[in-house]
């Protein structure tokens, strides 16, 4: 038996599994279906949604992003390497895609979190 | 003295929704004041995710949340005078602030009192030593780190594991900076478990309950800490101190509602919790003059500040237009 903080929302549900063979075969104490999803995930392959900053030449100096979707727990920093080399010089609107594929993921782009006019 | 209906002090959630709340009540005339050049107060600085699940029903991070709430106040066509400092608000509901190259004085049917809240300093819980810079409130090193770009330093030590302590953990961690524990007096954490799961245990920095920071070291900049156990009623344990080598100490030990300008105003602060005394929903001792969001009490989540919020300034529109009785 093991126990799990359930991390989708902040309610954080403390989770538990049952494992076989590196594989999530139940889960209970979880509030919604999310729990189980990130369960499952979280045994097999743990992902998180990065959130941080990028420099820019407009008039808010760094324009804070997050990833569109949660990368490789085990790349959280080779990803925030490649993010760190980004700058944006253009303006920018709230939910704006500033960069695709990063370090060649499909469906990980990064988004622009504010908008950002001169 | 130029007269409005509807005064709102502070472009945050709180001031944004209220605004939303008297518009949708039928107020006509409604007027924000925010000090700063951007609209949603500090939640620019939260660039974390976790907001918005239950107001709009996704995860967002503090600067969408913002923008979704900076968009809505826009289209609604509701007037801002932003760069906008109030200085001081009456009994009367006369409200005089400083913009750039002016002053401007107001009278309004309404005040809301939109003002937020201040972080508690390393000066108000007792701990040894000189002051060496270094240390620094977490909402502070958050504001230096995201809109600034600063980096407070290299070896970080957190006093107080609320959420904003371990929110900086990772973020100084994403930085590159070191952080070398949290110290937390009570037995256990105020901030969120999955918090404590995503920014500590994810980088495995170490949470120390029961403890707390007995002395900061250093005279011109921090050098280390002292930390020693507690017991139950917070009394250090004997030999059981041990050090920690750091530069940057964090001091994320709560907020205080932000309310000089209602006390000064002559409005009933609550000395306890600095929160106004509202024998009304909403509304301060002071007929007219409401308060909403984190000067009102201290929240956990934005989307109850921005539900109560909107409803204050629906109430703030019916007294100003003679329903509320």
């Amino acid at each position: 038996m093991n126990k799990l903080v359930c991390i989708a929302c902040p309610a954080g549900c403390e989770m538990i599994l049952e494992i076989k063979n590196g594989k999530v075969i139940s889960v209970k104490n979880n509030k919604c279906p999310k729990g189980s999803t990130y369960a499952a995930e979280e045994i097999e392959s743990p992902k998180r949604v990065i959130t941080t900053c990028v420099k820019t030449d407009l008039s808010v100096k760094w324009l804070p992003v997050k990833t569109s979707s949660p990368v490789p727990k085990e790349k959280l920093f080779d990803f925030l390497a490649e993010i760190s080399k980004i700058k944006i010089s253009k303006p920018v609107k709230a939910g704006d895609k500033i960069a695709e594929k990063l370090l060649g993921f499909e469906g990980i782009d990064l988004i622009a979190g504010r908008t950002i006019e001169i | 003295m130029k007269e409005r209906e509807i005064v709102i002090i502070g472009a945050g959630p709180a001031g944004l929704a209220a605004a939303l709340g008297a518009k949708d009540k039928g107020a006509k005339d409604i007027l924000i004041i925010e000090r700063d050049q951007y609209l949603g107060g500090i939640l620019n600085q939260c660039i974390h995710n976790g907001f918005g699940l239950h107001r709009f029903k996704e995860e967002l991070t503090g600067p969408e949340y913002a923008q979704r709430y900076a968009d809505m106040v826009k289209s609604a066509g509701i007037e801002i005078s932003d760069r906008t400092f109030a200085v001081k608000i009456t009994n009367k509901k006369e409200i005089f602030c400083l913009k750039p190259g002016e002053m401007m004085k107001l009278k309004a049917k309404a005040i809301i009192l939109a003002t937020g809240c201040r972080e508690r300093t390393r000066e108000m819980i007792p701990i040894h030593g000189f002051r060496p810079s270094g240390v620094y409130p977490a909402g502070l090193a958050q504001k230096m780190i995201n809109i600034e770009g600063w980096i407070p330093g290299e070896e970080a030590v957190i006093i107080g594991s609320g959420d904003i302590g371990l929110i900086m953990a990772r973020r100084m961690i994403f930085e590159g900076m070191k952080v070398k524990a949290v110290i937390e007096i009570m037995p256990k954490s105020r901030g969120l478990r999955r918090n404590i799961r995503q920014c500590l245990e994810d980088f495995s920095i170490p949470l120390y309950l029961s403890h707390k920071v007995t002395k900061i070291h250093g005279k011109e900049r921090v050098e280390k800490v002292s930390v020693c156990k507690v017991d139950e009623s917070f009394k250090e344990i004997k030999d059981t101190s041990f050090d920690i080598k750091c530069d940057t100490v964090l001091v994320s030990v709560g907020l205080i509602p932000e309310n000089e300008l209602l006390e000064a105003a002559g409005g009933l602060i609550d000395k306890k919790t600095n929160s106004p005394v509202c024998l009304k929903p909403y509304q301060t001792s002071i007929e007219g003059i409401f308060s909403c969001g984190n000067c009102n009490k201290v929240y956990d989540l934005v989307d109850w500040v921005s539900r109560d919020s909107y409803e204050a300034g629906g109430l703030a529109a019916m007294y100003a237009n003679g329903e509320l009785k």
